[in-house]
């Protein structure tokens, strides 16, 4: 329930404390501790994005996005370091992250990077 | 009523004019020119049974989408028509509170309210503690099977089977039990009722009671000499068959863009000759996109005879067909060359109308087919399309959730990705927790943590769960016993109904077989098949049996959860026609199956080939609505997360 009323909340910042709640609900339950996780997740993931926004003075918007968007958004606009910040935090697969990594070059032309990779 | 032609099976067009004359008369009761605010969901509905012109000599002045916010009403009617969900009611409430507020110079305004298909007691009790019951005129629409085509009728709800299967509201039936008696008032009563799963049983239990009500409108039932027999089919025995890609012509129409009340969105320039693009006059460096406005067009079997040609093929045919028709076109026009007379001449202006119409039909289907071919060439399709065809086959489910997975890293679109994961699950009970945690983990972190509601709701619905499940899980030998997987499948000519999927042949469907064409199951070796003169339609077709319940399948039938239904329903008095054994040698029934919970166009197209395979009993096709597993997935999720500010 506290997913859904995040979801409709349009303040950033209201959105955070939703899930937080709803992170709290679902680890009351033994059965839920998956769920627990994934929405700490999701609230640690825009508490970040809302965290890069404020350090890149705004000129960007991240929140919102899913983490591999959020990966590929940094990549295209040159911050390799801050996405590699993300894959670690969120272990994001190896697999995985070469996929878009793989994309992002390709969106940016980047026929250098891509030699390297 | 009198009987229809033998091979056409029943006249629906009845319901149709049941609709059509009750919203009048519905109309027609309020004096005066009015004001109509129309719920969004009912305009294709309501598209099907009727038209503007209609609603406008019945002195409609205009018509609004119901939203909140005031109303800007010149009328002294004011018509709400929606359905009976409790958001709308509170808006309407706020709507004739506004209303009575504005202070009217031309005496008061009249508020009616008509609910579709019924007021319910929630929303009456709403409407009082809002505090205007008393000024709301509150009627009922009863708008309930819509005919989509003749074979084919649909209530065209939304999401029954998340109301049905996930909130345990059992509304939806409680309304197909009406459908289903105002059906048999027009055509007599169902001799025998038959169908599989718990929600079916409920519905069946419910037509009982209405039945035994002793309420006037369903007394004194014939048995009907129409029709044999109902067959039940709940969404909830056959979640398989949504899950996989569809693929025939309708099928893949709807998957890929999307057919809805029978309509499908689609570029002007299919429908009419494109004007001359004229050049252009500037050279500006911005690229313009010119904004495309899609039109809506109906797709009717009755008005575009090439449509009720291919929409039921398998997709791999259509272009050959297609081109079949273009060549015959090019030839029927290359005959004014050959005019020897005035005779002659005169004929082939007669044609050239029919002519034009059915060039204008093959460019449309030519276009959307050369929309859907580049689909079905790509690698993304054509290895989703195989896993699923393994995971049915039950062939190295593990290999089948890497593709899934590498898939899904490559961001192909989630709810592809999830119809192969539940599409798993489902054939090897449950998916081992390391590997489904994994999946679900990486599932919201490549398309969002707000899918999360969904991965939980499918956990419910035993759709996603971790393996060793609980449920029972009787994949494999289903598989072998109602033959689900089928290797020589012939698309081009179909000799089983797996056609539809290409080898996959849809469990909803075999059961229906099971009650109607045992055979079809039980010997199906090669002899029957291969029998080259029925290959070529040649020898007369096979005598339908008559319906023996589910004999010879019991076994089968426990083994899939869910209760199994079996009632036979006698005429009060006896006057009833024994339609058991029917014997009349040239007589022809039909048989409806009503799917509850949702069909989707693959079963329709397998049911219709089945009408063609026997001589003697014609399917009607009843649903709830038309759905495909995409559609059926984002039901089962939250409204996707609003923008943030």
């Amino acid at each position: 329930l506290e997913m859904q009323e995040a979801g409709e909340a349009v303040e950033p910042e209201e959105r955070v404390g939703k899930l937080q709640a709803a992170s709290k609900a679902f680890g009351e339950d033994k059965e839920r501790l998956f769920e627990a996780k994934m929405v700490e997740d999701a609230h640690r993931l825009l508490s970040f994005q809302l965290a890069q926004e404020r350090e890149l003075d705004h000129k960007y918007k991240f929140a919102g996005l899913s983490v591999d968007q959020f990966i590929s958004r940094l990549l295209t606009e040159g911050f390799s370091k801050r996405a590699e910040k993300v894959r670690n935090d969120f272990k994001v697969p190896d697999k995985r992250w070469w996929w878009v990594k793989l994309k992002a070059l390709a969106g940016n032309k980047d026929w250098d990077g891509l030699e390297a990779f | 009523t009198a009987l229809p032609p033998p091979d056409r099976g029943i006249d629906t067009g009845i319901l149709k004019e049941l609709a059509r004359s009750a919203l009048i008369e519905k109309l027609n009761d309020i004096q005066g020119q009015k004001t109509l605010i129309l719920d969004k969901s009912l305009a294709g509905p309501l598209g099907l049974v009727t038209d503007i012109a209609l609603l406008k000599n019945q002195a409609v002045d205009k018509i609004f989408w119901l939203e909140s916010g005031p109303l800007n009403v010149a009328t002294r009617n004011i018509v709400w028509l929606c359905r009976p969900k409790l958001s709308l009611m509170r808006t309407i409430a706020e709507q004739v509170r506004q209303e009575q507020a504005r202070a009217s110079s031309s005496g008061p305004v009249v508020f009616t309210l008509l609910l579709v298909p019924r007021a319910t007691e929630l929303c009456r009790k709403v409407l009082e503690d809002e505090g205007v019951a008393g000024d709301l005129n509150i009627q009922e629409y009863k708008l309930e099977f819509i005919p989509m085509e003749e074979d084919l009728l649909s209530l065209e709800m939304d999401d029954v089977a998340r109301d049905i299967y996930l909130n345990g509201d059992d509304t939806p039936i409680y309304y197909s039990s009406l459908a289903l008696m105002t059906f048999q008032r027009a055509y007599g009563l169902f001799p025998r009722i038959l169908g599989k799963g718990d929600a079916a049983k409920r519905l069946a239990d419910l037509m009982w009671r209405h039945q035994s009500s002793g309420l006037p409108e369903y007394r004194d039932f014939e048995s009907s000499d129409q029709v044999d027999g109902l067959i039940i089919i709940d969404r909830s025995v056959d979640w398989v068959t949504p899950m996989c890609t569809q693929l025939t012509y309708d099928g893949m129409l709807d998957e890929y863009i999307g057919i809805n009340n029978g309509s499908i969105e689609i570029d002007p320039a299919l429908i009419d000759p494109p004007a001359p693009t004229p050049a252009p006059t500037s050279t500006s460096a911005l690229p313009t996109t010119p904004v495309v406005k899609k039109r809506k067009h109906q797709l009717s079997s009755s008005k575009d005879r090439l449509y009720a040609e291919i929409r039921d093929l398998n997709f791999a045919v259509v272009g050959s067909r297609l081109s079949r028709v273009a060549r015959r076109l090019e030839g029927d026009y290359g005959g004014a060359k050959n005019l020897k007379n005035v005779r002659e001449m005169k004929e082939f202006v007669g044609k050239i109308g029919g002519l034009q119409g059915e060039q204008q039909n093959l460019r449309l289907h030519t276009g959307l087919t050369e929309q859907l071919m580049p689909i079905t060439r790509t690698d993304e399709f054509n290895k989703m399309l195989e896993a699923q065809q393994n995971l049915v086959a039950g062939y190295d489910a593990m290999a089948q959730l890497s593709t899934i997975e590498e898939m899904m890293f490559q961001q192909s679109a989630w709810s592809g990705v999830l119809r192969g994961a539940v599409l798993m699950s489902l054939t090897n009970g449950g998916i081992k927790v390391k590997n489904l945690e994994a999946y679900k983990r990486d599932f919201l972190q490549v398309y969002g943590y707000h899918h999360l509601p969904l991965l939980i709701h499918l956990q419910t619905l035993g759709l996603l769960v971790k393996s060793p499940s609980t449920l029972p899980h009787p994949s494999p030998s289903l598989r072998k016993s109602l033959r689900l997987v089928v290797d020589d499948t012939n698309d081009a000519v179909p000799n089983d109904i797996s056609y539809v999927y290409s080898g996959y042949a849809p469990l909803s469907v075999r059961l229906v077989q099971c009650v109607t064409q045992k055979n079809s199951i039980l010997s199906a070796g090669p002899g029957t098949t291969d029998d080259p003169a029925q290959r070529t339609g040649k020898s007369a077709l096979p005598q339908a049996h008559p319906i023996a319940g589910w004999r010879g399948f019991e076994d089968v039938l426990a083994s899939i959860p869910g209760a199994t239904v079996d009632i036979r329903q006698k005429a009060e008095g006896g006057a009833g026609v024994a339609v058991d054994g029917r014997d009349k040698a040239e007589g022809s029934t039909t048989t409806v199956v009503f799917f509850l919970g949702g069909c989707t166009f693959t079963e329709i197209a397998a049911l219709r080939w089945m009408s063609k395979q026997t001589k003697g009993r014609k399917f009607l096709i009843a649903t709830t609505g038309i759905i495909n597993g995409t559609n059926l997935l984002e039901s089962f999720g939250d409204r996707p997360p609003v923008a943030l500010s």
